[in-house]
């Protein structure tokens, strides 16, 4: 699927097939390099490691801390524990960075690496690179120089900081499918401590039942379907709606991401959750900027007008969003796939956070969550993807980026990731090469289906043109 | 580089510098190896304290899961501890990380059986031939999976405990001075040593992988200050064991430290009393002291050859009572299959309670005999040839004398003995002499070294030639 010559870094990580791609040996290959990279910044480095609740996660996590020993690295382990818990307790235990091993809301046969700083950012594009060059080059350290183990419940320090982030005065009805991930170790606890009256599925996390459910879809669990696709959560809706719930949630394998449900049994779309949390933070916490990426809707656009704020937006990716909350000083960072960052607690991603958040905006809103959904803006969102080799996506994009440029009514053009084009009516054109497949992804968005429809046939006629 | 897996099982176990012959990539391998052989089976996985084991440890845990066994993570323990949990809690096989008496930048492990001794030399064979072809790992929805337990040290201490009339040696108020070298028998030996009562004065028991009191070998060298604290301190008995805490020598009260089979033969004494007499088992090596203890203890003694595997297949095809080795290893085979100080160390305290004797008397009891020992470089390509040359000659040359030739070459006189002996683990071959008196001793020294240096220099020579 991915040429051998491409990097291992995807953007969230290292990703992909258990025994192909993502074995034992790029695991110990992994550790070592992790550990030289800051064994060059001080003589002992110290690394918190930790795993969602997939059934490669010992395997690949024993051979990850035995490459980080041999690289002279001190590993606290974490055990299983959703990503955000993990970083956070990377951070608090004064360690150099934290390593969790998940695959993410990507299928069971998958696992991977996900590398987070102290302040619970993810690894920035430079230090990926340095690991990458490490990796199958980086040296043992002596035997009077390997590291040893110590543990450390991440979970519990993670609760108290949600806890402390968080206050909600109002009993509210919730329903959380936990995906049998490693949310399910949190998410539930805190809300509960929150004084919610939590109804679970997909708790607790079990690898081998995700495992042998998934494949059949015997089990209606949200990050049990393909994330992005919402085909499984149904389950989830029609318990809101019979529990007459106030909001469903939905994690994925390592609880990085958070889905809702409104009080309706509707599934809100990521971009109608992150206005409505960017609407909440502008309003009780003032701040000049929302993060997000070049993918997001412009509602956020409308809301962050409303409060006389601004949207700064990045490349695809966590990573990218972390950095873009920093340079702005932005209240809120939030992509429409489902990842949140509260920058007063940390810079990970954190779907329990934000979870708790979303009650506490209930509380603020005195309104049915549904209500708060209908009164959005109404904006026309449609997708679309052409073929395209990869070794030709450059010369594509390159071609792509002039025609746009040429297009009346275009305010701005952006080539942070693939080519951006926003118009005065608030419409807007996204062309962007995949990073996994050998597509070129089309995204459209406009106040009225007609327009929207009318753009995407414009930008699918520009990018077939490029291709020929 | 996957595929080159360098490390081979010697005489005991596989032994190598950490991580220039043995590196975490070896060990993931061997895991997947072991595990393929054992199929699906719990697989105990314990280690000594060495710098270099927790790094071992994961990377041979992640192996055997990948390999879909189902891995209990036992801690860092005393050797002995390992066997017997294995044998009593009917667990399959039990991989053990131990760089047992080498310097500390060496580290080795060590694959035992369900009845806890170490494996046969086909199950040893089987293992080389998969982890040189790597085996695939199993499947995503296949691995095994790791559980720990924390009860292998304790329950060996109540082992040893139990073992003997505890309640007769405590009423000795015994006063014994323990040397546990900054290995792993702490604190698991101290624990079994103070379970009888004893006041201990404890030498280097503070575990330190770097062993800073004196190296994790056992010989009489090494024991200066565990002698003078029996001495300084009116101890009854002064105790010393390797890293690991498999061998044992022993220091009787008046501060002299016994030879490994001296004190073997000891150990072997009060066996033979205790079954009214039986068969012992030890290598061809060792002095022949012990054939004048079995004469007077209604004992036979069967030779083996050299190292753990051999003298447990002797001690299994004789039903034997007891085995041991000038090493210090005492192996109590109705309990333990691996040589086990504690076991020792109470059939000792047990015995000295019962008769109301001194341990200098049981010493005193034994004739004396003059050892003489020195290694001879010789290629390891040579040895072969050598021997055989050796024995033709010898043959030839004493026709009177006794041959033993299971391990090299034994000539045995009626006044003392020879053994020419081409070592396991080096390029050298060993000269070794025995009589109780000292010129005879000297005399079958000379004799073995003027035919050892006679036979390579013809064979030197013959090969040289044919090489111009």
């Amino acid at each position: 699927m991915v040429p051998t010559t491409s990097p291992l870094f995807g953007s969230s990580g290292i990703r992909g097939l258990v025994n192909e791609l993502v074995t034992g040996p790029l695991a110990i290959r992994i550790g070592l390099a992790v550990a030289q990279l800051f064994r060059e910044e001080q003589s002992k480095p110290h690394i918190m490691v930790g795993h969602d609740h997939r059934t490669t996660g010992p395997m690949l996590t024993s051979a990850l801390i035995s490459g980080l020993l041999t690289g002279g690295s001190q590993v606290t382990m974490a055990g299983m524990a959703p990503t955000p818990a993990i970083a956070y307790a990377g951070g608090k235990q004064r360690t150099d960075a934290a390593i969790i091993v998940t695959a993410s809301h990507n299928p069971p046969e998958y696992n991977g690496f996900k590398f987070h700083n102290p302040d619970g950012a993810g690894f920035s594009a430079n230090q990926q690179a340095k690991i990458e060059s490490l990796i199958g080059s980086s040296k043992p350290v002596t035997w009077e120089e390997f590291g040893s183990t110590s543990s450390f419940e991440p979970i519990p320090i993670h609760i108290e900081a949600i806890e402390r982030a968080c206050t909600v005065n109002q009993q509210h009805r919730v329903i959380l499918d936990a995906a049998l991930g490693a949310g399910g170790l949190v998410t539930p606890l805190v809300l509960s401590k929150l004084d919610a009256k939590v109804t679970t599925i997909g708790v607790p996390p079990s690898g081998t039942e995700y495992a042998q459910n998934i494949p059949h879809s015997k089990i209606q669990s949200a990050a049990a379907a393909e994330w992005q696709h919402f085909v499984n959560l149904d389950n989830l809706s029609a318990l809101v709606r019979t529990k007459k719930a106030e909001v469903g949630f939905a994690h994925d394998g390592d609880a990085d991401r958070i889905l809702a449900v409104d009080d309706k049994g509707r599934i809100l779309a990521g971009d109608t959750l992150l206005a409505l949390v960017a609407d909440y933070y502008l309003a009780t916490r003032g701040g000049k900027v929302i993060a997000t990426t070049v993918s997001s809707s412009s509602v956020v656009d409308h809301i962050a007008k409303k409060h006389g704020a601004g949207v700064a937006r990045c490349r695809v990716g966590d990573v990218f969003v972390s950095n873009l909350v920093k340079e702005h000083n932005a209240v809120l960072g939030a992509e429409p796939s489902g990842p949140f960052i509260f920058p007063e607690v940390h810079y990970c991603p954190d779907g329990p956070l934000a979870a708790c958040k979303v009650l506490e905006l209930l509380d603020w809103a005195k309104r049915p969550l549904s209500t708060l959904v209908d009164d959005l803006p109404k904006m026309h969102l449609l997708r679309a993807s052409v073929k395209c080799p990869n070794d030709a996506k450059p010369a594509v994009m390159k071609h792509v980026a002039s025609i746009l440029d040429g297009w009346p009514e275009v305010e701005a053009v952006s080539q942070l990731d693939g080519v951006r084009a926003s118009f005065s009516d608030s419409s807007w054109v996204l062309i962007r090469p995949s990073g996994t497949e050998s597509v070129i992804r089309i995204t459209v968005e406009a106040q009225s289906a007609s327009r929207a429809k009318t753009l995407l046939k414009k930008a699918k006629h520009a990018t077939q043109k490029g291709i020929s | 580089m996957e595929g080159d897996w360098r490390p081979r099982f010697g005489s005991s176990g596989i032994r190598g510098f950490v991580t220039e012959e043995l590196a975490p990539n070896d060990a993931w391998f061997l895991g997947t190896s072991i595990a393929t052989v054992f199929k699906k089976s719990p697989i105990l996985l314990c280690s000594d304290n060495r710098t270099s084991s927790p790094l071992l440890v994961h990377a041979l845990a992640s192996g055997l899961v990948a390999g879909g066994a189902l891995v209990i993570l036992g801690g860092i323990v005393i050797t002995p501890a390992v066997s017997l949990y294995v044998r009593h809690h009917q667990i399959s096989t039990a991989v053990l990380v131990t760089g047992s008496h080498n310097s500390p930048q060496i580290n080795g492990v060590e694959v035992l059986a369900d009845d806890g001794a170490p494996v046969n030399r086909a199950i040893e064979q089987r293992i080389e031939e998969l982890a040189s072809n790597p085996p695939t790992p199993l499947p995503w929805d296949q691995q095994g999976t790791m559980t720990s337990v924390n009860d292998v040290g304790p329950f060996w201490v109540a082992q040893v405990n139990n073992l003997v009339n505890t309640s007769l040696i405590r009423r000795q108020n015994f006063r014994i001075a323990v040397d546990t070298c900054n290995g792993s028998a702490i604190p698991w030996l101290l624990n079994a040593i103070e379970g009888f009562g004893c006041q201990i004065l404890g030498i280097n028991t503070k575990q330190d992988p770097r062993f800073p009191g004196r190296s994790p070998n056992l010989t009489v060298e090494l024991l200066g200050e565990v002698s003078r604290t029996v001495q300084e301190n009116g101890c009854n008995l002064g105790v010393a064991v390797d890293g690991d805490g498999d061998r044992v020598f022993l220091i009787d009260e008046k501060g002299r430290i016994l030879q490994g089979d001296v004190s073997g033969t000891i150990f072997a004494r009060l066996e033979l009393e205790r079954h009214g007499g039986g068969t012992i088992v030890t290598p061809i090596n060792t002095s022949n002291v012990v054939e004048d203890m079995a004469r007077e203890f209604n004992g036979t003694i069967v030779y083996s050859r050299i190292g753990p595997p051999a003298i447990v297949a002797k001690i299994k095809a004789n039903n034997a009572i007891f085995g041991f080795e000038e090493s210090g290893k005492a192996i109590y085979p109705h309990l333990n299959y691996l040589s086990d100080c504690g076991l020792a160390t109470a059939h000792m305290l047990e015995y000295l309670a019962e008769n109301n004797v001194r341990l200098s008397s049981l010493v005193d009891a034994l004739p004396k005999y003059h050892q003489i020992k020195q290694s001879i470089d010789c290629p390891d390509a040579l040895k072969e040839v050598v021997v055989k040359h050796l024995i033709r000659v010898f043959k030839t040359d004493f026709p009177n004398a006794a041959f033993e030739t299971m391990d090299g070459l034994k000539v045995v006189f009626d006044d003392g003995w020879l053994l020419l002996r081409p070592s396991g683990t080096e390029p050298k071959f060993k000269v070794f002499s025995e009589s109780q008196y000292k010129p005879r001793a000297q005399a079958l020294f000379q004799i073995g070294l003027n035919y050892l240096n006679e036979t390579l220099r013809q064979h030197s020579k013959v090969k040289t030639k044919s090489g111009d």
